[in-house]
């Protein structure tokens, strides 16, 4: 006789940022069903997703596919892929098929099937994953997951505006890391505040040495690429390492709770008339927001061949003309070199820091 | 007691350069030579050619710095105090010889970048990051290719009378948004700028004059050394260095699918620093260190 | 700003598709057009001067005709196209389109006209173009026969393409589909070039867009439910009406294509028993290297064909 030891499913999502906690406390508390937590990625998932994937598709389809795989290996029983309003959109059609060809048997859901559909359609694929599921416990397990991606990015953002400038090395990065451990661990919504407040708590009473004028640095660009850091080869830790307070306005919370498209148009009327892609208009809106501000310089992030980001560009370079304020253009494929970021980084850093002590 | 002097050494991929300058951001010794492949023999032949050229007597050098894409490791190897990336060298260096400049075009071995200065300090620039099309180990290994000497090329390339036509999709200078930003005075730099025919389309495609400076290969150098003496963290420096013993050694990490790269400095024999590591598991220094305790 | 008189309209993207619905409806409406000429190669080489780096090759061509255009015209058409539904969407950079062009001319200071709607606002192609009518000061009867009168216009072209296309599928000669954007299709630069290779190798030349765009259409669903884009609609869905039909398919792209990065990677995975050559074209690709790839992949077939080497004619 087979010894079924939990009949729950065991469901993966691919890796995104920190989100993949959020995502982990929707499904197990939620949804009542078994989340495949993957380990970071390394330099094996891209190759994986580099491997397997169309020569010019880009990077977060290679990176998400690479994290699909791993999780199908690590025994998911079902992978789930998101949709968007870009490539991304068409992203799952093809993982599915790739990962069919593959050979694996394993049970792929898009979401991308789903949105802009009914409600209905939703709580019908919430109970194909889970049967014996409580409704209720899963709004519960929605708008709690939801509240901790917004915790996570407040934390965040905290982090990379001060971690630059504490007066013991490595005191930030401390409570920052025990933060993420707790809300790996969060069982309820108690759970999840407490940590809040308590990391946020911890984060303020630590000694800054803040200079006079420190160099503050905005990071804008595409929404998956920007905020993953993996994908971006930590850059918004290099930047603090180098000393410089960094603000990205683009996260979850502001891209989907807060800032909506519309609102925000009016505000680059100079720029723009209309929607110009997905998310340009958080790009273009922050970019010139943060010239307005007097921060000291922009990097714009996006994977190569972005095609609503590559669009921003032009713009972007017309803001840099108006406000006199430098941008650096990242464009990531799968074979980023540290050293050659690095070296960029500095250098911006650098002349920014330059620019401030001659022009004043 | 002795005048102070500030070290540089610029560390490329092609060549090696190396300045002496004194309080006054004079020139007392210069080298230059080719890289080789072999950063640690070129730094140690370029500290033995400054070392007859400076008046001992007279000098103590104070501070080193180093830049250019060894610079970390010739930057360990020497005790630099200042390790510093080429672009900020670079625009350190000439807007100190040029304070009029505007713009700063440098082709070097590997990479070409253009650098907008306003009111003495670099504001803007770019570099090219996926290929090195039309930069220095380009122009080399055609020019081995057609048999004739590297040196040679520009003279014999002002001699056409057609322009051949090359992929532009890498190089920087193919980024339109750039071009516009270039204004005058421009100085043109880095090994490439000693070849005459890409100075003269340099001043054709752009249609104002271009500037050379018969120093422009040091320029690297001279801005570490500059950075360096701002600094202020002085300690004597020996040129006994150039004769002590070191190895590098180049480990793969297993803790991890990573497999970063490690580089391992030893001087002597000793373990002096490591980098590569992308997180604290391959952190061989600090380890070698709780192990010793 | 001035009165409009003459409207230019670039000889590029989805001129190739619409242009002839433009140029009539605006002539219907009593104003000049002006259609930049066929591509070159300077037109190339103007619009990758302005453009950012890693946009695509149609797009730089697309700017070329913009430039030329410029001083010869009251106002330029560079309509904002969405979609009209969820599932037809187009590429984001055709609602980039009208911003991108201001924001890169912008000294130039162009006078854009353009229409703009989404796939989200629910509204028709009729409704978009009597507004455009209507904000040109024309009254909303004579907009609304404008629009008629260039819609048969525009369907009659169809038509006449669709009936070319039936005769080379009658005909009993050796058959290569070119399958691909429009603006790819036709440009002289890009698929312009592939057609004089593929009829000097004695191949009868198809291509997807003349295929009847509502049956493409409808068909496109067999092959994906999912797939949010409009062209690669047409594109897929008249490549299974003809896939028993033709010898051969070419899937052109030009570098790089985000939708075609995808699309075509799943064709390939789901029409495996037709010879099929996916064929990416840059700035550098160059004629020689196009008639080598492409002669390769007619005799891999004709020889397929034939059972062998030595057994063709």
């Amino acid at each position: 006789m087979e010894i079924k030891f939990d009949e729950k499913k065991k469901i993966a999502f691919p890796r995104f940022n920190h989100y993949g906690y959020a995502i982990r406390y929707l499904v197990e508390q939620g949804l009542g069903a078994q989340f495949v937590q993957l380990p970071p990625p390394t330099k094996e998932t891209s190759e994986l997703g580099s491997r397997y994937s169309p020569d010019y598709a880009c990077a977060p389809f290679k990176h998400t596919l690479g994290s699909l795989i791993e999780a199908v290996e690590a025994g998911a029983d079902v992978l789930v892929e998101t949709g968007g309003l870009c490539r991304l959109d068409y992203y799952g059609a093809l993982q599915k098929e790739i990962i069919r060809e593959l050979g694996y048997t394993c049970e792929f859901v898009n979401l991308a099937e789903y949105m802009g559909g009914k409600k209905s359609g939703w709580l019908k694929l919430a109970k194909h994953l889970n049967p014996k599921l409580n409704p209720a416990r899963l709004m519960a397990g929605v708008y709690e997951g939801v509240k901790m991606a917004e915790y996570l990015d407040e934390i965040e953002e905290l982090y990379f505006k001060n971690a630059g400038f504490e007066a013991e090395k490595g005191s930030y990065k401390k409570v920052y890391r025990q933060f993420l451990l707790e809300m790996q661990l969060a069982e309820n919504s108690q759970e999840i505040k407490d940590a809040y407040q308590k990391a946020k708590q911890e984060m303020s009473a630590l000694e800054l040495r803040i200079p006079g004028n420190p160099v503050r640095i905005g990071i804008v660009g595409e929404y998956f690429t920007v905020m993953d850091e993996y994908s971006n080869q930590f850059l918004q830790e290099k930047l603090v390492g180098l000393g410089a307070s960094v603000s990205r306005f683009m996260n979850f919370t502001n891209c989907h709770l807060r800032a909506k498209e519309s609102t925000l148009r009016p505000k680059i009327r100079e720029y723009a008339r209309y929607s110009m892609g997905p998310t340009t208009t958080w790009t273009v809106n922050s970019a010139l927001d943060y010239a307005k501000r007097g921060y000291d310089g922009v990097i714009h992030v996006k994977s190569f061949g972005c095609t609503p980001e590559t669009d921003a560009v032009p713009v972007l370079q017309n803001i840099s003309r108006d406000y006199h304020i430098p941008v650096l253009y990242l464009s990531y494929d799968m074979q980023g070199s540290d050293t050659g970021l690095d070296t960029r980084l500095e250098a911006f850093y650098d002349m920014l820091e330059r620019k401030k002590k001659v022009l004043r | 007691m002795k005048k102070k002097a500030y070290l540089g050494i610029d560390i490329g991929s092609i060549s090696t350069k190396g300045v002496i300058i004194n309080e006054e951001n004079e020139f007392l010794a210069e080298s230059y030579l080719w890289t080789e492949g072999n950063p640690t023999e070129a730094t140690r032949q370029v500290l033995h050619a400054l070392r007859e050229q400076l008046d001992g007597e007279q000098y103590q050098i104070v501070s080193a710095g180093t830049t250019g894409s060894a610079r970390k490791l010739v930057g360990s190897l020497i005790g630099a105090q200042v390790v510093k990336n080429e672009i900020t060298a670079h625009a350190v260096g000439t807007t100190t010889l040029h304070l009029d400049v505007r713009t700063i075009l440098e082709i070097g071995g590997q990479d070409s970048k253009i650098i907008c200065v306003e009111n003495g300090v670099a504001v803007d620039y770019a570099m090219n990051t996926l290929c090195a099309a039309g930069t220095g180990a380009f122009l080399s290994s055609q020019a081995h290719r057609l048999g004739i000497q590297v040196e040679e090329f520009g003279e014999i390339a002002l001699k056409a009378k057609k322009a051949a036509p090359i992929a532009a999709r890498c190089t920087v200078f193919a980024e339109s948004d750039l071009v516009q930003k270039i204004v005058a005075p421009v100085v043109f730099q880095g090994g490439v700028s000693k070849n005459a025919g890409v100075v003269h389309m340099f001043e054709e495609e752009l249609g104002m004059p271009v500037l050379v400076d018969e120093k422009g290969h040091l320029m690297g150098a001279f801005g570490i050394a500059i950075l360096t003496k701002e600094q202020r963290c002085e300690k004597e420096f020996s040129f006994d260095i150039a004769d002590t013993e070191f190895k590098t050694r180049e480990i793969t990490c297993g803790k991890c699918a990573n497999h970063c790269e490690i580089i391992c400095v030893y001087r002597d024999g000793l373990l002096i620093d490591s980098w590569g590591n992308r997180c604290d598991n391959g952190a061989v220094r600090q380890q070698k260190e709780q192990m010793g305790k | 700003m001035g009165e409009i008189h003459k409207i230019g309209i670039p000889r590029g993207l989805m001129a190739y598709r619409d242009g002839i619905l433009w140029r009539e409806f605006f002539q219907q409406l009593g104003f000049e057009c002006l259609v930049s000429p066929r591509s070159n190669k300077q037109f190339l080489e103007q619009g990758t001067a302005r453009a950012v780096d890693e946009t695509c090759l149609p797009f730089k061509m697309y700017l070329g005709h913009v430039m030329w255009l410029t001083d010869k015209c009251d106002a330029i058409f560079i309509p904002r196209m969405g979609g009209y539904s969820n599932r037809e969407k187009m590429c984001t950079r055709f609602e980039a389109l009208p911003d991108l062009a201001g924001n890169i001319f912008r000294d130039e200071q162009i006078r854009i006209l353009t229409v703009s709607y989404d796939w989200y606002e629910k509204t028709t192609e009729e409704k978009v173009y009597l507004e455009l009518g209507e904000s040109l000061g024309r009254p909303r009867k004579q907009v609304k026969k404008a629009y008629a009168a260039a819609k048969k216009r525009q369907d009659t072209w169809l038509k006449t393409r669709e009936k070319k296309q039936q005769k080379s599928l009658d005909s009993g000669r050796f058959k290569i589909l070119l399958a691909g954007h429009p603006y790819v299709l036709h440009d002289e630069c890009m698929g312009g070039e592939l057609e004089e290779i593929l009829k000097k190798l004695d191949a009868e030349v198809l291509y997807t867009d003349y295929v009847n765009r509502e049956s493409a259409l409808k068909k496109s669903y067999e092959f994906s439910k999912v797939m949010p884009w409009l062209i690669s609609r047409e594109i897929t869905g008249a490549s299974f009406i003809l896939k028993k039909k033709i010898d051969g398919m070419i899937l052109v792209s030009a570098y790089p294509c985000g939708t075609d990065s995808l699309v075509y990677d799943m064709l390939l995975r789901k029409m495996k028993e037709l010879p099929m050559l996916n064929l990416t074209l840059d700035a550098q690709s160059g004629t020689a290297g196009l008639e080598t790839r492409v002669e390769s992949f007619i005799d891999i077939i004709r020889y397929q064909k034939a059972g062998g080497y030595g057994n063709q004619i």
